[in-house]
């Protein structure tokens, strides 16, 4: 009885392994409650300071610094998440300084820039526009936006001057709004400017209150930011009341892969700060703990193509390729050491005068250790060791009736192909010598593309076999598993 | 240049009204040997009509060079040399026609030469019996179907006409 229930425990524990163990996942919520653990990555949220477009529908004297509560309010409250690390518009400005070739194109953003207005003072318009143009491409690289919005505003609003000197009324218009979307307190002064530029730009200004600008600029990924999962931008702008929409705060969550996540938040709501900061934390990923990667004990997968050829070839058939699929295991030993093993099955091809009568399938099989070096995306190794290979039966003439006609005695060829004119040899085993070397670059994640050249001697053989060092190369697509 | 060429009855270069017999070449080229059979029908106006098959012989010292290929044809069967001489495409094809039983029973030479050139869409030669120049000019133009690889020994071949039934 005893036994019975025994056996029937352990019955049960091999069918229902996780019945005792699994437990039902937490929430977001529980698991920052719970702390987070050691190794944890926290998602990067780089938040950039928020334009604001409400001045835009200002009339009269524009009050220097409109109030942003709302926007700090919403920063301050997303920052109280713990699992995210939160870059604020202050740091944020410190990190798009900090890019590499920032000084370097802002010398010469500037400089296009000046030259741009030099231009136009001595009515050179063509060069002010191209000259203008030019800063305008770097400005918009360099986000320069929110390093200096009024040295983007004024090289806009020349280039949109001088466009409409031209006649370009189209290019101007969008030159203004780009000037307005920079500086929204922007006026063109009416004893100053020529009044059909003040018109064309009270025009572009009031489209802009409309109609928002298309937030081409707010929902791009940095040029010059490094591309990384684990990263996302969040810009945003507040947009003025226009008939039936309120104030509200527009905000866009990109990602590296060019994911965008839209939201806005009207900001009469009450709590409207918290209730936008928590929507964007429940979208953006939790994070995850790294796990320590001890030095080696990478273990990949790779499968593909294989062509090899016998550069010892006894037969007398010439040059035949060995076309197949070849799949290799690699596991890391230590920090630059690893072992490869390798299996690869081919059939041959025929030699120029068909000499070969038939197919020969071979089977090679590969065992060593070796070095392997990384760089970047791109992986180097190169392995010794042993190889075992099987060619299966050769078939072999040089009678060229043999050749063309099927063996049959009642042919009328069997005259001419004697038996003995076909020489044949059975499957074999050979063990030898191999080596490998190859290199491999990462595609995506833990996808990565390997290519490899292998040789090998053969010292043993089973049965005598003409065939012998084979020379070939893989071309194949592996998994890193761990 | 490997497959099957049937001889040119069809174009103004080739017409072959006039002819008793019509060839057809099932060639294979392995570097620069060429082997393979060539194919003799009675010409009965219904050109390659496999009923009207006349004898298939082995292409012997068949050679390849660029764009010509030469190689002869035994006519006769001889005992010493097997493999000389016709085969037939099954044990009991007929050969029913009498122009081709006095053709295999009493050849015209014991050799029958082919010198021929040309590309992928036409061959053109000659053909020589016993190396007697200058023979006869013939073209060939690729053939419909599959090259055929072999034909029946004489031995297996029960109504193929024997040199003891030629007409005195």
């Amino acid at each position: 009885m005893i036994r019975l229930r025994t056996l029937t425990l352990c019955l049960a524990g091999l069918f229902f392994p996780m019945g005792a163990s699994a437990a039902p996942p937490l929430s977001d919520v529980e698991r920052l409650r719970d702390g987070l653990p050691p190794g944890f990555r926290r998602p990067t949220v780089v938040v950039y300071p928020v334009l604001d477009a409400r001045p835009l529908a200002a009339v009269g004297p524009v009050a220097p610094s409109p109030e942003t509560s709302v926007f700090d309010a919403f920063v301050a409250e997303l920052a109280r998440h713990e699992n995210l690390n939160v870059i604020r518009p202050g740091q944020t400005l410190q990190r798009v300084r900090a890019r590499k070739g920032f000084a370097e194109n802002e010398v010469e953003a500037g400089r296009m820039s000046g030259a741009g207005h030099d231009d136009y003072k001595q009515v050179r318009l063509d060069a002010a526009i191209d000259h203008l143009a030019e800063a305008g491409t770097l400005f918009s690289r360099l986000e320069y936006v929110y390093v200096d919005p009024r040295a983007v505003a004024r090289a806009e609003l020349v280039r949109g001057q001088a466009l409409l000197e031209k006649g370009d009324d189209v290019d101007a218009s969008t030159a203004f709004g780009r000037a307005l979307n920079a500086d929204p307190r922007l006026r063109l002064r009416p004893n100053y400017d020529r009044p059909e530029c003040i018109d064309a730009f009270e025009r572009a200004r009031r489209a802009a209150i409309e109609t928002p600008p298309a937030p081409t600029e707010l929902s791009r990924w940095a040029a010059d930011e490094p591309v990384s999962p684990d990263v996302y931008l969040v810009r945003s702008r507040l947009l003025p009341a226009v008939a039936e929409r309120p104030e509200r705060l527009e905000i866009y969550v990109v990602g590296s892969g060019g994911a965008v996540m839209p939201d806005v938040q009207a900001l009469a709501m009450p709590d409207a700060a918290s209730r936008l900061a928590g929507r964007l934390w429940a979208s953006l990923p939790f994070g995850h703990t790294v796990k320590d990667k001890k030095p080696g004990g990478e273990v990949r997968l790779d499968a593909g193509f294989a062509w090899f050829l016998f550069a010892e070839d006894g037969l007398g058939a010439g040059v035949f390729n060995n076309v197949g699929a070849q799949s290799s295991f690699y596991w890391g030993l230590a920090r630059n050491i690893g072992l490869q093993v390798a299996f690869l099955v081919a059939n041959s091809g025929r030699d120029t005068e068909e000499d070969l009568r038939g197919d020969i399938l071979t089977y090679r099989a590969f065992l060593g250790p070796g070095y392997e070096k990384r760089v970047a995306r791109w992986r180097f190794d190169a392995h010794l060791g042993v190889e075992v290979a099987s060619p299966g039966r050769i078939a072999t003439t040089d009678n060229v009736y043999c050749k063309h006609a099927p063996p049959d005695e009642r042919s009328i060829f069997a005259a001419f192909c004697p038996q003995d004119a076909i020489s044949t040899s059975n499957r074999t085993l050979l063990v030898g010598t191999g080596m490998t070397a190859g290199a491999s670059v990462d595609l995506v994640d833990d996808l990565y593309l390997a290519l490899q050249v292998n040789a090998a001697e053969y010292f043993y053989q089973l049965e005598s076999t003409d065939l012998g060092r084979p020379v070939g190369a893989s071309l194949s697509l592996g998994y890193r598993l761990r | 240049m490997s497959g099957a060429w049937q001889q040119d009855c069809d174009s103004v270069e080739g017409r072959c009204d006039d002819e008793p017999f019509v060839y057809m070449l099932h060639v294979g080229r392995y570097g620069d040997d060429v082997t393979g059979l060539v194919v003799r029908y009675v010409n009965s106006g219904a050109p390659f009509d496999p009923r009207m098959e006349c004898g298939c012989y082995v292409m012997q010292g068949g050679r390849a060079k660029d764009t010509s290929i030469s190689l002869h044809l035994k006519l006769r069967a001889a005992a010493a040399a097997p493999g000389d001489g016709p085969g037939c495409p099954a044990p009991t094809h007929p050969f029913a026609s009498e122009s081709c039983r006095a053709a295999l029973a009493d050849p015209p030479c014991s050799t029958l030469r082919f010198d021929l050139s040309g590309d992928d869409d036409i061959l053109d030669g000659r053909l020589s019996c016993d190396d007697a120049a200058p023979g006869v000019t013939r073209r060939f133009v690729p053939a419909r179907g599959k090259t055929r690889r072999t034909c029946l020994a004489a031995d297996h071949c029960a109504n193929l006409p024997s040199p003891d039934d030629s007409p005195p």
